[in-house]
């Protein structure tokens, strides 16, 4: 018998969003067929929202969009004003830039990383994960003191503080003798744990072919073994001068996407060492290019891209005499939500979705922006 | 040997303006360009597709103006570092236009997303209906 089913993944505080994230399927048997996931809730249009603001207004509202990737979200529209107002900014502040997108995209993976545990049953690996983010985002903080983490630091021109030397060596010590030890301690317990490799291998396999056709990025892409990433095939920032290393799998399982999260933050350390190292080469100069949003320059636009924490995160933004005329972001959730998992091949169970679902790394509020 | 002289995006720009269109502008990072008949559009991605490698649609913008609506396909490449953005006008009278899916599969849930904020009807795509005509389908009203 085939029936219809809505199935209740999310239920968010209407004070983020409004409405859920349901699935349709077929059922046959125990087996799910034809999977369509709605997000119903996030209907509203932004570029509505955000129309005929002024920049330095959206400035403060950009953040708001994401609670995963709040500072990506900042830096992919900063680099686009800067390009329509032909600014170059600071050399320190790239670098300062890049640190704070690494911390965020080490903080991500650590979320995606609980919600994965937790679908597999591993609640207290959950658990130690976030209580390790907290931690992290703490560090955080020393850029911002105690202020909210979804405060605009990130703004058009560069940034709107700087990083002192007595910060820079918290967040070397904080990475040596605290971060690199809970990370050898992850290997043990999570990652070279029997019991979460036979549940993961070779389930939840989306082929090579599959996810190059359906425009997969970042995480998903370098999963199946396509070595691409935008931090080095398009660099931004100072990303031309930090070297790491892009990794690769023979196969896109459920085991190899939670693997590339652990080895993502890995490279993000090490993006964040050497970017500490350049940090200590560049003087205390302007960390902030201020921008004359009065000058008359028409009608403007400007495309630009950076590897967010879950895939290619993009702008499309264009501007009449410093007011948003139309802007759109496309983030990696759109695509994986309500593309992806419809492409799934193979016998799964109802209680396989959440576990596959949360590795694909949808973050609910990015789905329609 | 004689030594290339040219850096990829610059011959994709001569490809461009001996193929497609003259009036092509740098902005940014990407190479922009209008076209003039929207029946070009489906050639134009193909051959990008083909030939320059650029098998990824990025996202496709619509901006609504007075008379009709500015379609945006950003597309990018793997091996050539410039986006390519191709705008084409469509006229408010007649919203139907062609659906790419054949070349980008994604670009169904982008056109399916058109559908539900403009109105557009992608020709070829099954997901995008007319809204009117798909509520007395199902309704069953007729006038």
């Amino acid at each position: 018998m085939i029936k219809k089913f809505p199935f209740i993944v999310n239920n968010i505080s209407p004070d983020i969003a409004l409405g859920n994230i349901t699935f349709e399927f077929n059922l046959d048997g125990f087996s799910f067929q034809d999977l369509n996931f709605n997000f119903e809730y996030e209907r509203k249009n932004r570029n509505r929202y955000l129309k005929g603001q002024s920049i330095k207004t959206a400035t403060k509202l950009i953040p708001k969009l994401s609670f995963v990737q709040s500072h990506h979200f900042q830096e992919v529209f900063s680099l686009a004003v800067e390009d329509i107002y032909n600014v170059k900014i600071p050399d320190r502040a790239k670098i300062l830039r890049m640190i704070i997108l690494e911390i965020e995209r080490i903080s991500a993976s650590l979320l995606f990383l609980s919600a994965i545990s937790s679908s597999l049953g591993f609640e207290t690996f959950r658990y130690w994960v976030l209580k390790d983010r907290e931690n992290f985002l703490s560090v955080l903080k020393t850029f911002k003191k105690d202020e909210n983490i979804l405060n605009d630091i990130i703004v058009p021109g560069g940034i709107k503080k700087t990083i002192y030397n007595v910060e820079i060596e918290r967040l070397n010590e904080f990475l040596e003798k605290y971060f690199e030890r809970i990370l050898l301690d992850y290997e043990k317990i999570f990652f070279k744990n029997i019991s979460l490799i036979s549940k993961t291998k070779n389930f939840g396999v989306f082929k090579k072919e599959i996810l190059r056709k359906n425009n997969a990025t970042g995480l998903l892409l370098r999963s199946c073994g396509i070595k691409f990433d935008l931090r080095k095939n398009a660099p931004y920032e100072m990303y031309k001068r930090v070297d790491f290393p892009i990794y690769n799998f023979e196969i896109s399982d459920l085991y190899n996407r939670i693997l590339s999260l652990y080895l993502e933050i890995k490279n993000s350390i090490t993006i964040i060492k050497s970017s500490l190292k350049l940090l200590n080469e560049t003087s205390d100069e302007n960390i902030l290019e201020i921008i004359d949003y009065e000058e008359k320059i028409g009608n403007r636009f400007s495309f630009k891209r950076i590897e967010g924490v879950n895939g290619e995160l993009s702008i499309y933004l264009e501007v009449i005499d410093s007011k948003i005329e139309h802007i759109k972001f496309t983030s990696p959730s759109f695509i994986n939500g309500l593309l992806l998992m419809n492409k799934l091949e193979g016998d799964y169970k109802l209680f396989d979705i959440p576990a596959i679902y949360s590795s694909l790394f949808i973050v609910p509020m990015e789905v329609y922006l | 040997m004689t030594e290339n002289k040219y850096d990829d995006s610059t011959f994709l720009q001569q490809d461009i303006k001996d193929l497609i269109t003259e009036n092509i502008t740098l902005i940014g990072d990407s190479i922009y360009f209008k076209l003039d008949e929207k029946k070009v559009l489906t050639y134009t991605l193909d051959f990008l597709f083909n030939k320059w490698n650029y098998k990824y649609l990025s996202t496709i913008v619509v901006i609504e103006k007075e008379k009709g609506f500015v379609i945006k396909y950003i597309i990018n490449s793997t091996t050539v570092k410039k986006s390519v953005i191709v705008e084409v006008f469509l006229d408010k009278t007649n919203p139907v236009f062609t659906s790419i899916d054949m070349i980008y599969p994604v670009a169904s849930i982008f056109e399916k997303e058109i559908n539900k904020k403009y109105g557009i009807i992608f020709e070829g795509n099954p997901e995008t209906k007319n809204i009117i005509s798909n509520y007395i389908e199902k309704s069953g009203e007729d006038s």
